[in-house]
């Protein structure tokens, strides 16, 4: 299964974008989105970090969470970090949405979505 | 809804490739494909739909394909890729009447099986006489 799937089996409801512009496009459609998860290295004009600081500038509401296979963990902006580093385990990205929604998930009750 | 499962009995639900540029209109039949218990992978551009199809341990049963697909490979030119190199595949191609038709009088191919905007449950019963038909034939 790939990363969306296992996200979906434990209980997220997920949307996938292949790219930055997509990604913005779902946000700008107004639907609610918890938090971000992508990639820094993506095809398009725009990358994981362009995407990142759309969503850290337009939708304070949304946590962002950052891979790469070949980013330097300690370039990336701590706002966005921790860098998770590829190759990703499942259970490491699942405790990572979680640790970032759990705030969230204490103030209300519905469906969160990565 | 009941859950559909792959009709020729082996393991799990049916896959389907879902192709389409429009990201909003993709999520949408992308998400009502999922609440009917089908796996659906989705794909932007042809490009991308040629990968996912060239993954060896992914066994995808349909793709439902836009016409109009942003990149330089329209979609009827990867439904013919599809039947000519993964004829197991069944693909439901759809577009609107207009550009179908002119892109499948310069490729001399049939016309689109489904009208966009999707009519999200005659895209299902398609998938289903599609998968249905592939599984008597397997039997056969």
């Amino acid at each position: 299964m790939d990363i969306s799937d296992v996200l979906r089996s434990v209980g997220f409801e997920v949307i996938e974008a292949s790219t930055a512009d997509e990604a913005i496009r779902i946000l700008e459609s107004g639907v609610l989105v918890s938090i971000v998860f992508t990639d820094i290295r993506m095809p398009g004009k725009a990358d994981g970090l362009d995407l990142a600081r759309y969503v850290r500038a337009c939708h304070t509401e949304t946590q962002i969470l950052v891979t790469s296979a070949h980013f330097p963990p300690g370039r990336l902006d701590p706002e966005f970090g921790p860098l998770i580093n590829k190759p990703y385990t499942h259970e490491r990205v699942i405790a990572e949405i979680e640790k970032r929604l759990a705030p969230k998930a204490q103030d209300r009750q519905e469906p969160s979505t990565a | 809804m009941s859950a559909l499962v792959r009709d020729n009995l082996s393991d799990g639900p049916a896959t389907i490739l879902v192709v389409d540029s429009d990201v909003l209109v993709r999520i949408v039949i992308a998400g009502y494909l999922r609440g009917c218990a089908y796996r659906v992978l989705e794909a932007a551009t042809a490009s991308e739909a040629m990968a996912i199809l060239g993954e060896v341990e992914i066994t995808i049963d349909a793709a439902v394909i836009d016409v109009e697909l942003r990149g330089e490979l329209n979609g009827f030119v990867l439904a013919q890729w599809i039947r000519a190199n993964r004829p197991a595949i069944k693909v439901v191609l759809a577009g609107t009447i207009a550009k179908a038709a002119s892109i499948a009088t310069d490729l001399c191919e049939e016309g689109p099986l489904m009208t966009k905007p999707y009519d999200k449950q005659a895209v299902i019963d398609r998938i289903k006489r599609l998968l249905a038909a592939a599984a008597i034939t397997a039997a056969k």
